[in-house]
């Protein structure tokens, strides 16, 4: 191993410019956003800012980093309001399938524009009866002469109704199974191709999460991703990346958590003494920062590793750990954190609560705690055989 | 043409953070900042290169070495080149001497146009240098500025605050302009920019590097203020606190405001 | 010159180190501190030193003029369209003070259009002698013309001491012309006094964290620029009359002139907050923006102005013109009421010079409470109201 456990100068700068902006246009509006949903116009700010996309060539609009840079732009943003990163994160996540296994016409057509913030992505696998069990998703892409016919639904998708383009997952061909499996884009004003209402969630409010639904949507051939029966291939490569996305998303909220703890605990004072004189809080403020850091370093190795070889076997793992870790760690940091701040903490006086709700999708959201530990045991237990 | 922006690095402690126990300085915030009003020094012409063609834009700062900082912090807002001054022999200047030092600067660096800069620095707070190096340099100054226009390319109109209003100036380059904050709200710096700034060069000089300088100007010698003594107030009141309901506490209140004839 | 440690009288506490704002001081092998080129000079850390193990070593100069060639206490009249500010008014009162300590003369430098008129008001104020120049291009103020007269002035006649409003104006003129006649200026004077001679000039620095005791020993005149209200106008004596001399300078308009196209005054959307006697403050603890309106309304019920924290006017809530504070204004009002505003040092520079501060805050430990006359810990939400009832009947 060669470890050099420090950030470049130009990763403490990418930083230094995001949590700039985060303190700044982003903490504000972070109650406005939970009522009211984001305000996309603050996300293409992001762009304009030169810190989304980054791991993308310049070619396109990129900025030719490793997948760390992305690391450090969501943890900066998700310490502030993870809603918003997770929804400005999705708004490229289509341009990474495209560079990944698209064909240059569609890598003009789709990350150029949205590298420059002028259209939106989204990322779409889950459906109403395919959470967990991504592969008994029922939406076909049929094809059918020049074009592919599209039927069925999305669910839980975030972005959905103001994404652009949007990269979804169906069967072609059933009998193949995985095999049959493609990847296509869709755009937002094609036939058929409708939204669900925006769903109301416990956290992660600011964010639309919605459905989609395909009724016979004709898509010409040029936007199937790769060939008919790559899909699989490809979803398999991207699910990492998006784990350690959602890393940096649950570490952000643990930072955030914990600052506001630390802080609490130094000003209030009750039996005439600050909280932080006593052993209690100090002993959980130990276990906060240390499992905090324990998390983060799973994440940067992570988006080490897959700077060097995403398809590496170490990475296949450790980001299913770095995911489920990172979760639990976010849910066991808000839940102390509140729990310090008493009535406070509770109130929506104080972020905590907030955090609280927040915290609690990171288990859920882009697999399942339950399914990042099955993912992993299989894979230490000599088995390929993933149960998805 | 070519603008000089003149930062100056200060510690961060002058914004906010006392001990709130002791009311001293907290050590805690010894970090270094680029003095605020000088980053709107900054965006303003870096806004002045988006507008005219051929702009030429430094960043030049007199401080210790850990100014370096601060010359690369303001390269990331795109600014072209940046220049520290820095040598024991300027250490202990007042602004006077602050004032000449940067004038020599600025005369080797050459065919300077505009210097802008920050109205006053946060620790000192004199609001003395800007003047002082027009001065030197012998050229039009115009302080508390809140808005520039480029009539032509030599000719500006600006707007200076005054206090119960401003006043609008036509003047003719060379010249130096002190801005204050309202004249614009800085960006954050653009990744991209930034990230190509990193890789630019400081260029450092000490005073053996400018050309006839008079050494008796320069420094302590150079600064015939003196700082003979320096204390840290200690604010100390007996504040009474008012108790009760929030109804008890308004008419307590109002009879203290009674007692001293406020209404 | 430079900082040294007296090794026999340093006890190794670290306060010097814990004072630094540049993180100049290190520890050498037997513990003494010693400075780093990070060092400024600033002297904090001699004034921390509970030992006095700390001491600015400075070489004697020599002094090169003849000092006693210099006679006579100076106030540069600013005026603007033939109104004189205030502070002019302070500073007759202050020199006239520093004059007879130094047992010399007190005079007003006058410089506009047609502006002789003004000097009636000088003298009774307590000037000896006004000197003016007069000249329609030097209606309005414009920073060569000016320097050009004074320094004309200054070294036909030698005072030893010039005092400047530390106006906008003030703080134009005053360092082009300590520049140009290569003396030392003291900005911000919150206070004055005379030493063995000289003038010693006493003003804040790190944003009002130290006050700083400052001389110029060695250069004539000695200027500074003095803040309005710092000093008490002094009593007004109608039957006092003076010299008034009249000076000619030849003027010859450049380029470096500038032109003043416009003067612009606003009509005043809210009182200045800087004359105000009751200034009501709005701070972070308000929330949101529309609760501003609680502010308001105590402050009409008063009479009072509003002001602002700087950081509900950095997120848009209330105009610049209303922030209180080091980047915004510095008021003495008679009373100062804070309203969820926690007291962070920028903040209190502005405003803790107020004759009476009292402050309403939900948290307890707020350091606006160090500076408060009168405290009240509770949710403003339903104390300002309460207040705003009953002052109402």
């Amino acid at each position: 191993m060669n470890l050099d456990f420090s950030f470049t100068e130009e990763q403490q700068t990418l930083r230094k410019i995001v949590r700039e902006f985060a303190e700044k246009k982003l903490a504000p509006r972070v109650r406005e956003f939970e009522e009211n949903g984001i305000d996309y116009d603050l996300v293409r700010e992001l762009y304009k800012l030169g810190v989304m996309g980054l791991s993308l060539p310049s070619k396109y609009g990129g900025g030719d980093t490793g997948f760390f840079e992305s690391i450090i732009v969501m943890e900066e943003l998700a310490r502030i309001c993870p809603a918003f990163t997770m929804a400005a994160n999705d708004t490229w996540a289509g341009a990474v399938v495209v560079n990944a296994f698209g064909k240059v016409s569609q890598k003009k057509k789709y990350i150029i524009p949205n590298l420059k913030g002028e259209i939106f992505s989204s990322f779409a696998t889950t459906e109403a009866g395919a959470g967990s069990d991504t592969f008994s998703m029922q939406t076909t892409i049929i094809p059918d002469g020049d074009e592919f016919v599209v039927n069925g639904s999305k669910a839980w998708i975030t972005n959905a109704s103001v994404a652009d383009y949007y990269i979804i997952w169906g069967y072609t061909d059933k009998s193949k199974r995985t095999r049959g499996f493609t990847t296509a884009i869709l755009e937002k004003g094609m036939d058929g191709f409708t939204f669900g209402k925006k769903e109301e969630l416990c956290g992660f409010r600011a964010s639309f999460t919605g459905s989609l639904y395909f009724d016979n949507v004709r898509i010409p051939a040029d936007n199937i991703i790769g060939s008919p029966g790559d899909g699989f291939m490809h979803l398999m490569t991207l699910l990492d990346a998006g784990r350690v996305a959602m890393a940096a998303i649950a570490n952000g909220i643990s930072q955030a958590a914990m600052e506001t703890a630390i802080n609490y605990v130094q000003q209030r004072e009750q039996f005439g003494r600050p909280l932080a004189d006593f052993q209690s809080i100090r002993m959980t403020i130990a276990d906060m920062w240390t499992e905090l850091e324990a998390s983060k370093l799973l994440s940067y190795k992570c988006a080490y590793l897959a700077d060097k070889n995403p398809m590496d076997e170490e990475l296949i793992r450790l980001a299913s750990s770095a995911k489920y870790y990172a979760s639990d760690v976010a849910m066991k940091i808000a839940t102390d954190a509140l729990q310090m701040c008493g009535s406070m903490g509770y109130s929506k006086e104080m972020l905590l609560e907030k955090y609280f709700r927040d915290a609690k999708f990171m288990a859920i959201g882009e697999g399942t705690t339950q399914i990042q530990k099955l993912i992993l045991a299989s894979r230490l237990l000599g088995s390929k055989k993933v149960i998805l | 043409m070519k603008i000089i922006v003149c930062i100056k690095q200060v510690p961060e402690s002058t914004e906010v953070k006392l001990d709130p126990k002791t009311y001293t300085l907290d050590r805690g915030s010894a970090k270094g900042i680029i003095n605020p009003f000088d980053v709107n020094a900054i965006e303003e012409a870096i806004r002045i290169t988006e507008k005219l063609e051929n702009v030429e834009t430094i960043a030049l700062s007199m401080g210790p070495p850990t100014a370096e900082d601060a010359l690369k912090e303001a390269l990331t807002y795109g600014l072209d080149a940046a220049y520290l001054l820095s040598d024991k022999a300027f250490a202990g200047a007042d602004t006077l001497a602050t004032a000449y030092t940067l004038a020599k600067a600025v005369e080797k660096i050459g065919n300077c146009d505009l210097i802008l800069c920050g109205k006053q620095a946060i620790d000192g707070d004199t609001a003395q240098v800007g003047p002082g190096l027009a001065e030197n340099l012998n050229i039009t100054s115009v302080t508390n500025v809140k808005k520039i226009d480029f009539l032509d390319e030599t000719t500006l109109r600006v707007e200076s605050e005054l206090e119960d209003g401003y006043k609008v100036i036509e003047l003719k380059l060379p010249a130096l302009i002190t801005v204050t904050k309202e004249i614009n709200i800085p960006r954050i710096p653009n990744f991209k920019t930034a990230r190509l700034a990193l890789k630019k060069q400081i260029i450092k000089w000490t005073a053996q590097d400018l050309d006839n300088v008079d050494v008796s100007r320069i420094g302590v010698d150079g600064s015939p203020t003196n700082v003979i003594k320096v204390e840290t107030p200690q604010i100390t009141k007996d504040t009474i606190f008012l108790k009760g309901t929030p109804s008890e506490v308004a008419i307590d209140l109002i009879e203290k405001l009674k007692e001293r004839h406020i209404i | 010159m430079s900082l040294k440690t007296i090794k026999e009288k340093c006890t190794g506490c670290g306060l010097c180190y814990e004072s630094c704002p540049n993180d100049a001081i290190d520890f050498d092998e037997n513990d003494l501190p010693f400075f780093n080129d990070k060092c400024t000079l600033c002297g904090i850390c001699i004034d921390q030193c509970p030992q006095g193990a700390l001491v600015l070593e400075k070489e004697a100069k020599s002094i090169t003029i003849d000092l006693s060639d210099y006679k006579g206490v100076w106030i540069f009249v600013e005026q603007n369209e033939k109104n004189i500010p205030k502070v002019v008014f302070e500073l007759l009162g202050a020199g006239k003070q520093l004059a007879l300590q130094l047992n010399v003369e007190l005079a007003a430098i006058l410089i506009g259009d047609a502006i002789k008129d003004l000097s009636a008001s000088l003298f009774q104020y307590g000037a000896d002698k006004v000197y003016f120049i007069e000249d329609e291009r030097l209606k309005d103020y414009r920073t060569i013309p000016y320097t050009d007269i004074l320094e004309y002035l200054v070294n036909k006649y030698k005072p030893e001491i010039i005092l400047f409003g530390a106006t906008k104006q003030g703080r134009d003129l005053a360092p082009r012309l300590a520049t140009r006649l290569k003396t030392g200026l003291t900005a911000d004077c919150t206070g004055l006094d005379i030493e063995e001679g000289n003038l010693v000039q006493t003003r804040p620095a790190y944003g009002g964290n130290i006050i700083a005791t400052i001389k110029t020993q060695r250069n004539r005149p000695q200027m500074a620029s003095v803040r309005p209200k710092v000093f008490k106008i002094p009593e007004l004596d109608p039957t006092k009359e003076g010299h008034l001399i009249e000076e000619k300078f030849v003027l010859q308009e450049t380029d470096k002139w500038t032109k003043v196209i416009e003067i612009i005054r606003e009509a005043k959307k809210t009182a200045n907050l800087e004359d105000a006697q009751i200034i009501v403050s709005g701070g972070r603890g308000l929330g949101k923006p529309e609760n501003f309106k609680l502010i308001e309304e105590f402050a009409n019920s008063l009479n009072a102005c509003v002001g602002a924290s700087r950081v509900v006017v950095d997120a848009g809530w209330i105009p610049h013109y209303h922030q209180v504070g080091q980047t915004g204004k510095t008021v003495q009002p008679k009373v100062y009421i804070a309203c969820g505003i926690s007291g962070a040092i920028q903040h209190l520079i502005g405003m803790k010079s107020s004759d009476f501060i009292i402050a309403i805050n939900k948290d307890p430990e707020a350091p606006i409470f160090k500076v408060a006359d009168i405290g009240i810990v509770g949710d403003l939400f339903k104390i300002i109201p309460e207040i705003i009832k009953k002052l109402s009947n």
